[in-house]
């Protein structure tokens, strides 16, 4: 198969995974919208309500971190077991497997870009703006932040194969690295003997760099920049696992 | 005419019996050093030594019992695994009809699930939507083509499924235990479709438990037992090669 052909399937993939996604619900692709905000409303109801964080404008504070993340978490953990769940195309087909693994990630990213314009609307709301260095900024954003979670993905479902249990512990990991991200609370006030756990987070600068695109119209280029050599980097390394192990997979599902 | 499109050369085929690993972390730490050494060892060995051809245009049934190691045979054909020693020679597509409509999804209709399982057999989009009309001519399905795939029957996924890869047009064609799915008609018709696939060319690789079929489709047959190949060539004197050795194993239980 050739690249055109690749990509050509890619995308019917994707398209697949989202129609699958809303087919028998009434309100369909709305969903999508829905469980975002449903996080948001929680969160907000917790810190601005419960803690009364001080934070200005809380909500929209939150949601430019939060739905980054989602698109991160929720990728991550389906492709975790996707070589397990598609098992009869493994073993079955000459279907390149990664394509799997890319839809997937692609099926969040869509998904991420549709809770766009809810932080459009909470902006609006409190009296601000989006500004013109999104169509640059949004992007260029997608690029590391697709390389990380495709890095990541290509280890842990390699490895998933192998040890099955990895998909439960992803789980829990990702609930961990939640809480080590700048996202409930800014990047600037985190006290100095915990920055070091915050900023080993691949997610960090990512997250960073999409709360000063949304918030400030900024767009700062030495955090995508290491988001970008975080991505290549988890890129490669996860190829490389996977290049080494993907030819037993049809023999161990 | 008689040149080889499939050439297995000394081919051994084992699997290592993973099952610890793959059953857990726990049990796979705490035994670690036994675990090793164990799965070194424990090679469950399918298919050893194997040499032979298939040729362009015939087409070749493998029997033998179950768990003699056929759809392995297949599988090292399609390449979706390797062979642990020995070298595999493959000229031209593949098709693998491995267990039919892998990738199908009961929510989306027979329409949508053509296009996506064809893609995934290798055909580009322009060439599906070409074929499109007559993937669901053959396919016999009619109006059901827009329900969505969970509320057809087994024989109609069948159907869908022998219809989609005959139309991917392969060089080989590999074909396991499909036939026996399907009404009498619906049958009849897929083996005029083997049979017009290999007047133009086409190799096919059958693999089935059906000797009628075998006897009535194929050009040539291998028997695999033990691990080896027991007879190859002639389909009537393998097939009745290896129907005498089950009578016999049959026999022998019963004593």
């Amino acid at each position: 198969m050739n690249l055109r052909q690749n990509l050509e399937l890619l995308f019917e993939l994707t398209k697949k995974e989202i129609k699958i996604r809303y087919k028998n619900a009434f309100l369909g692709i709305l969903w999508s919208l829905a469980n975002p905000l449903a996080f948001a409303l929680v969160y907000y109801f917790v810190f601005k309500l419960i803690m009364r964080s001080r934070i200005e404008n809380f909500s929209l504070f939150l949601i430019t971190g939060l739905f980054p993340w989602q698109w991160f978490a929720n990728s991550l953990i389906l492709s975790t077991s996707i070589f397990i769940s598609n098992k009869s195309l493994i073993k079955k087909t000459m279907l390149p497997k990664t394509v799997l693994l890319l839809a997937s990630i692609m099926n969040g990213g869509v998904h991420f870009l549709l809770s766009v314009p809810v932080v459009v609307l909470f902006l609006l709301l409190a009296g601000k703006s989006p500004s013109l260095i999104w169509l640059v900024g949004l992007p260029a954003m997608l690029i590391p932040q697709f390389l990380i979670i495709l890095g990541l993905s290509w280890l842990f479902s390699s490895i998933n194969v192998f040890f099955r249990d990895l998909q439960h512990l992803v789980g829990v990991l990702i609930q961990i690295a939640f809480w080590l991200t700048p996202i409930v609370y800014p990047h600037t006030g985190i006290p100095k003997s915990f920055k070091i756990f915050v900023f080993l987070n691949p997610m960090t600068p990512v997250i960073i760099s999409y709360r000063q695109l949304f918030l400030e119209g900024r767009f700062d280029i030495r955090y995508w920049c290491i988001s970008l050599i975080t991505g290549l980097l988890l890129s490669a390394a996860g190829y490389s696992v996977y290049r080494k192990l993907n030819w037993k997979f049809a023999e161990l599902l | 005419m008689t040149e080889a499109v499939i050439a297995f050369e000394n081919v051994s085929k084992y699997y290592l019996l993973y099952h610890q690993i793959v059953g857990g972390v726990k049990s796979f730490l705490f035994h670690m050093p036994r675990v090793l050494k164990e799965m070194r060892d424990s090679k469950l060995w399918v298919l050893k030594d194997l040499s032979f051809e298939v040729y362009r245009g015939e087409a070749f049934a493998i029997i033998g019992r179950n768990g003699v190691g056929k759809s392995t045979l297949l599988q090292l054909m399609a390449s979706v695994i390797k062979c642990s020693a020995g070298r595999i020679t493959v000229k031209g597509t593949v098709a693998p009809l491995l267990g039919l409509g892998s990738g199908f999804h009961p929510d989306l209709t027979g329409r949508e699930n053509i296009i996506i399982n064809a893609m995934i057999l290798g055909m580009t989009k322009r060439e599906v939507l070409r074929k499109f009309d007559s993937i669901v001519e053959f396919s016999e399905l009619g109006e059901f083509i827009d329900q969505p795939l969970r509320i057809y029957s087994s024989g109609m996924l069948a159907r869908l499924g022998f219809s989609v890869v005959t139309h991917t047009e392969p060089d080989i064609l590999l074909v396991d235990e499909v036939l026996a799915v399907g009404d009498q008609k619906f049958r009849g018709k897929c083996k005029d479709r083997i049979s017009e696939f290999s007047r133009k060319g086409g190799t096919i690789i059958i693999v089935s438990h059906d000797m009628g079929t075998v006897k009535s489709i194929c050009d040539r047959a291998m028997w695999i037992e033990n691990h080896h190949i027991s007879e190859i060539g002639d389909v009537d004197s393998a097939v009745s090669g290896y129907m005498t050795a089950c009578r016999n194993t049959k026999a022998d239980n019963n004593e």
